[in-house]
């Protein structure tokens, strides 16, 4: 919700801009001359078969309207013919948002949107209105999906297969697209796995002596008895986990409680593991990243033109043990592997997949103990002292061993691993994004369908 | 285990690049014990690849720690090789402000990467307590070589450093530290 209001607001920006100054209800005209807007995209092949629905917004109306509907036969350009009503002649801020859905499962699909505001000149085809100056318009609108104007491109990656699907999005940066990334689930995303083990060992060693010298008073005892023990008792103990990874059955809609499908989760809603064992909070930290695409097109001049505005949005959802925390977090803490690539942020890890990383970090305590008692007497005939001395030294040795599993997945050119905790903090979150391989089949048949890269999550 | 016993199992592992397991006959160097006391390398990284990737070379980023209660300045670091074909080499230390080197191939986009990872070379002096520095090694195995020796990894790397002279580092419990296996069975053989 907060990543559309705030594409609300940027689209609202784009009308400050680019749309021509308007006053829109005394102004506005009955339109006579054509019916429709007519809307034209280009829908994405991955879409293909799907449905289709145009819906206005404005800010009369909590719910968006819709104003027609249908379905995606093939992939190409689609012109959509919107109904002129009243409410588009009349309404002061308002947005047409085209939806196009493609049905993944009973309980899941995959939607893109795309909006624009509506100029008046939009609102009302072909119709004459009294502005600061004159517009006479033939209205075109064009979206394209995806954008096809400057660098760099918001790009349509090869995202994972139908059933297999990752929450998350794909990016292509440079000039040449020679990065394709998807940035997936935060903790873990298919195809890492990470085993994590405890163990320790205790070492006790005690040192016990025992002293006893008689004396008569004034002289030395006539014997003495010294000894001690020393006793070693090594103990280990500990525990071994392996955290859950989106492939395992056990993920749940974080907010209806279905289980998902195995390696899908709705980034959107997030997924929690259903497990008995205690991490399963984990499976709620989300970090979804996507560079979105926003094109506006003015009829004033002509030929048409468009503003395409490309906004990058990083969806934080994360779980610190109840207090959930959800924003967007543009400084770049979680820094998209673009950023990563030009060296932008630190204790980024790559590792080519496939790789076994384990990381074994070991801490000591010691600790001693001792006693002493020292008894005297005096009998007056005898005097004499015995003197107990007992100590024991108590060195805990702990060894944490962090086994993490890079799988090689087809489509996976190199993981990305962000040590949150990198400066000390030995258990924290890490987060993981992976690169698409140059030349992956992607096609029908063999992985199934790609679905375009800002579909995902959204 | 305690401190005195890791550091031990530390100083006396041999500086070895094996074959799956084996001691290497000829390519341990004298360890002097104090020179690496307290150092020790806390990753290990297992990298499956194909032949031509393995001839290509794997760059390794590796941690390394200092558990004793004073800094270790190292002067040079000697990856050892005992088998002919392969090739280790050390790249330099990255604290890992620009990115840090875990796995990754040994290509001209990497390179130039890993050029602004890379913070330098020797001397390098490892505070107490410290385990932010990342050593970084390219391993490169000829074709054939690839094929005889399925785990080619390294299992400890000769240092020397300003106070105590020579000696060897390996990782606390024994296992590789780094290296190209041919296929994921055997990486767990390693």
């Amino acid at each position: 919700m907060a990543g559309r209001t705030k594409r609300l607001l940027i689209a609202a920006a784009l009308i400050s801009t680019t749309a021509p100054v308007w006053s829109p209800v005394a102004n506005a005209v009955a339109d006579t001359a054509t019916p429709t807007i007519a809307l034209t995209t280009n829908v994405d092949s991955s879409l293909a078969p799907g449905q289709w629905w145009v819906t206005f917004e404005d800010d009369t109306h909590v719910q968006p309207l819709t104003l027609v509907s249908g379905f995606i036969g093939q992939a190409g350009p689609l012109t959509v013919a919107i109904p002129q009503t009243p409410l588009l002649t009349t309404s002061k801020v308002d947005f047409v948002v085209f939806h196009a859905e493609r049905t993944i499962d009973s309980t899941h699909a995959q939607e893109m949107t795309a909006s624009i505001g509506l100029s008046p000149s939009m609102r009302s085809v072909g119709a004459s209105y009294s502005l600061d100056q004159p517009v006479v318009a033939t209205v075109l609108a064009t979206v394209t999906y995806p954008a096809t104007a400057s660098s760099p491109l918001p790009g349509v990656c090869s995202p994972p297969p139908v059933g297999n699907a990752l929450p998350g999005s794909c990016e292509q940066f440079g000039a040449d697209g020679a990065v394709d990334a998807f940035r997936g689930n935060a903790y873990h995303i298919l195809g890492t796995a990470t085993t994590f083990a405890v163990s320790y060992g205790n070492t006790q060693k005690w040192d016990n002596g025992v002293r006893y010298n008689a004396t008569t008073t004034g002289d030395n005892g006539s014997f003495s008895i010294n000894g001690n023990t020393s006793i070693e008792d090594t103990s280990t103990g500990g525990t071994d986990t392996t955290w859950p990874v989106l492939g395992d059955p056990q993920w749940i809609d974080k907010n209806t409680g279905a289980q998902v499908a195995p390696d899908y989760c709705p980034a959107s809603q997030g997924c929690q593991y259903a497990g008995t064992d205690t991490i399963h909070e984990w499976g709620k930290d989300q970090w979804h990243y996507s560079h979105q695409a926003n094109t506006t097109c003015s009829a004033v001049i002509s030929p048409l033109t468009c503003t395409t505005t490309y906004t990058d949005y990083v969806y934080d959802t994360l779980n610190n043990g109840g207090t959930e925390q959800l924003g967007d977090d543009p400084s770049g803490y979680y820094a998209d592997v673009a950023q990563v690539k030009a060296e932008s942020y630190g204790h980024w890890t790559p590792f080519i997949p496939g790789s076994t990383q384990t990381t074994t970090e070991t801490t000591a305590t010691s600790r001693t103990n001792s006693s002493d008692w020292n008894t005297t007497y005096n009998t007056g005939l005898f005097s004499g002292s015995i003197n107990f001395v007992s100590s024991m030294t108590e060195e805990t040795t702990a060894s944490v061993k962090d086994t993490i599993v890079f799988r090689a997945l087809p489509w996976m050119n190199a993981f990305y691993r962000y040590d949150n905790n990198y400066d000390g903090v030995v258990f924290g979150h890490d987060w993981y994004t992976c690169e698409w391989a140059a030349g992956y089949d992607s096609s029908p048949g063999a992985y199934g369908t790609p679905p375009p890269c800002s579909v995902l999550g959204q | 285990m305690t401190l005195a016993r890791i550091g031990a199992t530390v100083l006396m592992a041999a500086a070895l690049l094996t074959g799956c397991g084996g001691p290497n006959p000829t390519g341990t160097p004298s360890p002097t014990p104090a020179a690496a006391g307290g150092l020790a390398f806390i990753d290990t990284i297992l990298v499956p690849v194909r032949a031509d990737q393995a001839a290509t070379g794997v760059v390794f980023g590796i941690r390394l720690q200092n558990s004793s209660s004073h800094s270790r300045t190292i002067t040079s670091v000697q990856p050892v090789v005992a088998i002919s074909g392969v090739t280790v080499k050390y790249l330099g230390y990255s604290d890992c402000s620009k990115g840090c080197p875990g796995s990754e191939f040994w290509t001209p986009a990497n390179q130039a990467s890993l050029k602004g990872q890379i913070n330098g070379t020797v001397p390098l002096t490892v505070p107490p307590g410290h385990v932010k520095w990342t050593l970084v090694f390219l391993e490169q195995v000829s074709a054939e070589v690839f094929q005889a020796h399925p785990c080619a990894s390294v299992k400890s790397i000769t240092v020397r450093t300003s106070d105590d002279g020579t000696g060897t580092v390996g990782i606390v419990d024994g296992s590789a530290l780094f290296g190209i296996v041919t296929n994921e069975s055997d990486k767990q053989r390693c």
